[in-house]
């Protein structure tokens, strides 16, 4: 048995030695949970029509501890969707919210969501968030990792209560569709 | 798939939806909605904890007790009726149920399956018969591989060490833009025996594995999936096998070979409106060749389920389903037969399940039963009431539920002797026959069970649960009458036909804590406790059947674990205590594990595993004469993946 693995560890020098061929240091991972979810939010802006005016940026608020970091800004900024580019607002508690086109709402703001959902209410805001729990409590997307992979959840009913349009490309990636009071 | 992060803006969300994140937070979040005790392991979990078998996954869970008997063997139980053949709880691969009625029970060695296609497996602690139907007395363990398209792309896994001298996992995964996906893989292990204190080896082992899986998505016509496996192995065994003549009882080593096939086909459809219909055909066919007898078992297995929600506030759910499972028995030493030895096992049932929701997002309530037909005890009954509140962050929950075990061959039809030992003034050898008896009723438990789970500060997460379940009718021995067998040499056997014969209750609690400190560091564990109390009516001529009974499970396993990640770096050291098995006279123990990942290169990881830290080797579970014991164990694994070409 310790032959079988002295054999391993000699072909693991040997995959050692093409080593320097492909090494990248610092990309050579997996990207973060926080990389995915900053993707995730570009693409529900993609595939979201809103009711009011197609014009200026998209604007892409961030309510309560920022779990990104620099991710956000990186991952979106350099993006355009349909020809606009987007921009990242942080947002303080007493900020208006219902210029923005998408606004993540971080698990640190799980106390004060239904407060926070009811203030935007009649305006056309995405809600997005991963705190569990989201979607029952009348969230509109929730980010859900699993087996190691982020998937989301829509609540197909608020969001067209808010008059979005989820494109029906998004809704066919979700994981699960809340559309409870569809005939 | 690694992908820079400027690049993950670009990907589309089917894309995105298969990138395997680093993760930071932990488990499937529906988890924390539902009212039973539930806990997921999840891939992430499994390919740090270095396990390298499913029972050795088994041990992530809270409130699952493991121990090991040799190399191949296991004792897995649930809220305690730790048992080699785990015949108290209910364990499903893919929805294909491997619960075998030969003996009542999952047979460990026998299964495997490529643990880095594993996307979660969902423990299950407590009844749940009402979905699951009879055996799943006191848990479930549903292990569910990955959709196909989620494994698009190459793997190939190496690894090697001290104890599993070499493990070899291949996939491929492909498809097409319109739906189509489909997955093939192959599994090779051998591994060695453990430490024995009397110089044997006998429990060394190997099994071949090879499968498929083609889902097809087909929009709003559902998803259509089949999926199929071979297996072959054979894995060292000591039997105590009982002769006519002297010297009556002989440990013998042996082989046992076990050859598997099975096929699943899986509709998949959701309905407008919401809900959905789900059909589901499997058959599985198992041939063992043990030291003492071989068995032939195909299985066909029918289930249907729909979901519908037509009136306001309620979702029901309804299921029914027929099992057909003929099974050929051949003894191969002379004092151990069926009667008769070839038997079809066969089940229907249907069950109903409403949700509730009583006040809307905040109060959940769900009953339903169900009712099975089984041509051991014929119908039976297993109802659960559960109700749940939630209010942001906590959940609390409660419920009551009645589960059953129904009876094996073994309990309906086995002839076995045992040699009883001299007598004073008999002048004969005495065997005893463990015997079916027609008459077996199914055994019984109701459990009361209540949860709490409260998420802290985004960070901290705790889930509590505690229960108390009252069983009865618990399988011990009668003694019934003897007889004198003429056949030279003469003896005389004294019949002990299985009877329905022990009560009580066990009680316990179980909390699993964990904390994410910040982006590199995780803590988490868990604690259960048991009680177990029971009586034996008088018909029981078991002398040990009470102590069996509450002895044979740990009354404390705790589990502490530390994780580490950071710039493609991972390090894991995991503590576990269990504690005596008083019946078996195993004492409790301390156990260590550590291991340490590097990913080299995109798509080239490397690790190390070291179990056992604290001992040389430890004893875990008796074995005649002497104990088994675990070793101290390195492994070695290397693992390329390469992500499917856009």
């Amino acid at each position: 048995m310790t032959r079988a693995l002295a054999v391993l560890l000699l072909s693991a020098l040997g995959a050692g030695s093409a080593l320097p061929a492909f090494a990248q240091p610092g990309t050579g991972r997996s990207p973060s949970e926080y990389e995915v979810k900053a993707a995730y939010l570009l693409n529900f802006i993609r595939f979201t029509r809103w009711p009011r005016a197609a014009q200026g940026p998209f604007e892409m608020c961030l309510l309560g501890a920022d779990p990104f970091g620099p991710t956000l800004n990186s991952t979106v900024e350099a993006e355009r969707v349909g020809g606009r580019p987007v921009t990242v607002r942080r947002l303080s508690a007493q900020d208006d919210r219902t210029s923005c086109h998408l606004l993540y709402i971080s698990p640190s703001e799980e106390p004060r969501l239904l407060a926070t959902l009811a203030r935007l209410d009649g305006s056309d805001v995405l809600t997005v968030s991963d705190m569990p729990g989201f979607v029952p409590r009348n969230g509109m997307i929730q980010l859900v990792t699993e087996g190691g992979r982020v998937r989301f959840d829509a609540n197909l009913d608020a969001a067209v209560a808010a008059g979005l349009m989820l494109s029906s490309d998004l809704l066919r990636v979700a994981r699960n569709v809340r559309r409870a009071n569809q005939p | 798939m690694p992908v820079a992060p400027a690049a993950l803006a670009r990907l589309s969300l089917e894309e995105l939806a298969a990138i395997d994140v680093t993760s930071v937070s932990k488990q499937a979040e529906d988890v924390w909605h539902t009212p039973v005790a539930i806990a997921v392991i999840t891939q992430e979990d499994i390919r740090r904890s270095g396990a390298t078998s499913l029972p050795e996954v088994l041990r992530l869970a809270p409130g699952v007790e493991v121990s090991r008997i040799d190399a191949a063997h296991w004792t897995v139980g649930i809220r305690g009726f730790g048992d080699q053949f785990s015949k108290s709880l209910l364990v499903l691969i893919d929805g294909r149920n491997i619960y075998t009625p030969l003996f009542a029970g999952t047979y460990w060695p026998a299964y495997d399956t490529l643990l880095a296609d594993v996307d979660r497996i969902e423990v299950i602690r407590g009844p749940g018969g009402t979905i699951w139907g009879g055996n799943a007395v006191t848990g479930v363990i549903n292990i569910i591989t990955r959709r196909a398209r989620d494994t698009r792309g190459t793997l190939v896994q190496l690894s090697s060490g001290n104890l599993d001298h070499m493990l070899v996992s291949a996939r491929y995964g492909g498809g097409n833009p319109d739906g189509f996906s489909y997955r093939v893989f192959a599994k090779g292990t051998k591994r060695g025996p453990f430490f024995h204190a009397d110089g044997s080896d006998f429990d060394a082992w190997w099994m071949g594995q090879g499968g498929f899986r083609a889902d097809w998505a087909r929009g709003s016509q559902g998803t259509f999936s089949l999926s199929g496996e071979v297996s072959s192995g054979s894995h060292g065994q000591r039997v105590q096998v009982t002769t006519l003549t002297p010297p009556a009882r002989v440990a013998t080593d042996g082989e046992l070979d076990a050859q598997g096939a099975n096929l699943v086909a899986l509709w998949d459809r959701p309905l407008q409106g919401g809900g959905g219909v789900r059909l589901q055909a499997f058959y599985d066919r198992t041939v063992w060749r043990a030291t003492h007898f071989e068995e032939t078992r195909n299985t066909v297995d029918l289930d249907a389920t729909v979901q519908l929600a037509p009136i306001a506030r309620h979702q029901f759910t309804i299921g029914a389903g027929a099992r057909w499972s003929p099974g050929d028995f051949t003894p191969t030493v002379p004092a151990l037969d069926f009667q008769p030895r070839s038997f079809t096992s066969r089940l229907v049932s249907a069950f109903v399940e409403d949700d509730i929701a009583l006040v809307a997002d905040r109060v959940l309530l769900v009953v339903g039963s169900k009712i099975e037909h089984n041509n051991y005890t014929g119908v039976e009954l297993q109802p659960n009431a559960r109700l749940l509140f939630t209010r942001g962050v906590q959940t609390v929950w409660g419920s009551v539920a009645r589960a059953v075990r129904t009876p094996s061959r073994i309990e309906d039809a086995l002839r076995s002797l045992t040699p009883a030992g001299p007598v004073p003034g008999v002048a004969l050898p005495l065997f005893l026959e463990i015997a079916g008896n027609a008459d077996i009723d199914v055994e019984q438990a109701v459990a009361f069970e209540a949860g709490y789970r409260q998420l802290f500060a985004g960070r901290v997460n705790v889930d509590l649960a505690v229960f108390h379940t009252e069983h009865d009718d618990l399988v011990s021995f009668a003694r019934g009458p003897a007889r004198l067998d003429g056949t030279p040499p003469a003896r005389i056997i004294i019949n002990a036909p299985h009877v329905n014969a022990v009560s009580g209750w066990s009680r316990g609690l179980e909390i699993a804590p964990a904390w994410q400190v910040n982006d590199a560091w995780r803590l988490s564990g868990s604690y259960a406790l048991r009680r177990f109390n029971f009586t034996a009516a008088p018909i029981s001529a078991e002398a040990n059947a009470v102590r069996r009974y509450e002895g044979s499970s740990p009354r404390h396993v705790l589990r502490a674990q530390a994780q580490w990640t950071r710039g493609g770096v991972e390090a894991d050291v995991a503590y576990r205590h269990v504690s005596a098995l008083a019946f078996h006279g195993i004492d409790g123990y301390h156990a260590a594990d550590a291991r340490v990942g590097w990913r080299v290169a995109p798509g080239f990881d490397l690790s190390a595993a070291l179990q056992n830290l604290f001992d040389p080797h430890h004893s875990e579970f008796p074995q005649t004469p002497a104990p088994v014991e675990v070793p101290r164990s390195l492994l070695v694994t290397m693992r390329w993946t390469l992500a499917p070409a856009q």
